[in-house]
């Protein structure tokens, strides 16, 4: 008697679409088929088919997303929103988790991901005792779900070996595989690491060559401008003064330049954006102190030509040409 | 074929084979036909029938067949074509991992093979 009532109230759980397209028709086959049980089997076999109604009602459709995927539909707050992955039934979102940046993330940003229970899934057929008892394990492909990954935290690797033991004790009809993180982690950063040096090794040497050229510039520039130096140093300029001509001259130049790099740099930055993790493209700290070495650097490149023009003797350039 | 038919949607889609069924009576039809190996609730039901209203593979008809057993409550679905392809393209991929089975023997000899 108290049955449609106490299923309604189950019913509950389900996504608010789906109680109100099935709800009614599911009550009623509850009902037909708490009837027919109770009628066969005994009380008993109802209290089961209540536990088996539960459990399935349970597994329904709840889904969990990740930040990222939270991020782009629900800004607001995504619980208790019910959505579609691909042409299943709703499912509703009981939880929102951290994105995990993995190789998946690419140029185009990051990749959002769903997590369903395993209970959801297609259910496999349950393994079968092997008639032989020797034969290897056969890995279950009733459907491409057809593993579950554990993660658990070691004291140290060494002890990976007693805790396959137990797991193979405890479950013999699995195959199992195991990975330390630390080195799963490693190889799929591999590639990325590998580019990163690269780009790295490529940035120095630009560094390097930026340097030569200050230096070849500065030093041309100084060259050109041997009479006018003597000129100066004829009519009362100290060395001091000559080297803060030059370096004026050439911190005049590498501020132009630097100004133009960081309005390039922001130009482009949004394409490294999905690249860079825990940092902004447009990062302060990271602006400030690249403008501050190139400043450095195009200093210490010209120090030597402005050293050198502070050195002329008047009397010699004077009567050069 | 991209579509994964899971083994209790697979039995939903034979039961609905002969004409349209409603709930309970797909419950009991698999019931039968597998021995009480699949046993489905309501809830279970109802997932793979949402699923498969959502995949267009069946439909809710509009007004119950005329039968004796006729219940205002109960709702009748029928097969859609598509479903009906979907049915036969899942029976014959089936049919095809059997075929490998007895080929590794793993099963007995076809025992229908003499007759074709």
């Amino acid at each position: 008697v108290t049955t449609p009532r106490m299923y309604r109230m189950l019913l509950r759980l389900l996504p608010g679409e789906l109680r109100r397209v099935y709800g009614h028709q599911m009550a009623s086959v509850f009902q037909d088929l708490s009837e027919e049980t109770r009628d066969h089997d005994g009380w008993a076999a109802v209290v089961v088919l209540w536990a088996r109604e539960i459990v399935g009602l349970l597994k329904f459709s709840f889904v969990l997303i990740d930040e990222a995927l939270a991020k782009h539909f629900w800004p607001q707050g995504a619980v208790g929103h019910t959505f579609r992955i691909s042409a299943r039934s709703s499912s509703k979102i009981v939880g929102v988790v951290g994105h995990v940046r993995t190789q998946e993330d690419g140029w185009t940003g990051p990749s959002q991901r769903t997590f369903l229970s395993y209970t959801q899934r297609p259910r496999l057929p349950p393994p079968t005792p092997n008639v032989a008892g020797s034969a290897p394990a056969v890995r279950n492909s009733g459907g491409s779900y057809g593993f579950i990954a554990l993660t658990v935290r070691l004291d140290s690797p060494a002890r990976a070996a007693e805790l396959f033991r137990n797991a193979r004790a405890i479950v013999p009809q699995f195959s199992l595989k195991g990975e330390l993180v630390d080195d799963e982690y490693a190889s799929w950063a591999d590639d990325t690491l590998l580019i990163t040096r690269i780009v790295t090794g490529f940035g120095v040497l630009a560094f390097v060559v930026a340097m030569a050229g200050i230096y070849g510039v500065m030093a041309f520039l100084v060259a050109g401008r041997t009479r006018e130096i003597g000129i100066r140093m004829a009519l009362g300029a100290d060395r001091r003064a000559i080297n803060r001509l030059v370096l004026g001259s050439s911190v005049r130049l590498v501020l132009l330049g630097a100004g133009l790099g960081v309005l390039g740099a922001l130009g482009t930055s949004r394409w490294v954006k999905s690249k860079l993790f825990g940092v902004s493209p447009t990062d302060p700290v990271t602006f400030v102190s690249v403008v501050l070495i190139v400043i450095a650097v195009s200093l210490i490149a010209t120090w030597h030509p402005a050293s050198q023009a502070g050195s002329v003797d008047p009397a010699i350039t004077l009567r050069a040409e | 074929m991209a579509m994964l038919i899971s083994p209790q949607v697979f039995q939903v889609l034979l039961s609905l084979a002969d004409g349209p069924q409603h709930g309970y009576a797909i419950v009991r039809d698999i019931r039968e036909r597998t021995n009480d190996e699949v046993r489905l609730t309501a809830s279970t039901l109802y997932d793979a029938l949402a699923r498969l209203v959502d995949q267009s593979l069946i439909q809710e008809l509009d007004a119950p067949p005329d039968r004796a057993d006729h219940d205002a409550r109960r709702r009748y679905y029928q097969l859609t074509r598509l479903g009906r392809q979907a049915a036969e393209a899942e029976a014959k991929r089936l049919e095809r991992v059997l075929e490998m089975a007895r080929e590794k023997r793993l099963l007995p000899e076809d025992r229908t093979r003499g007759r074709r």
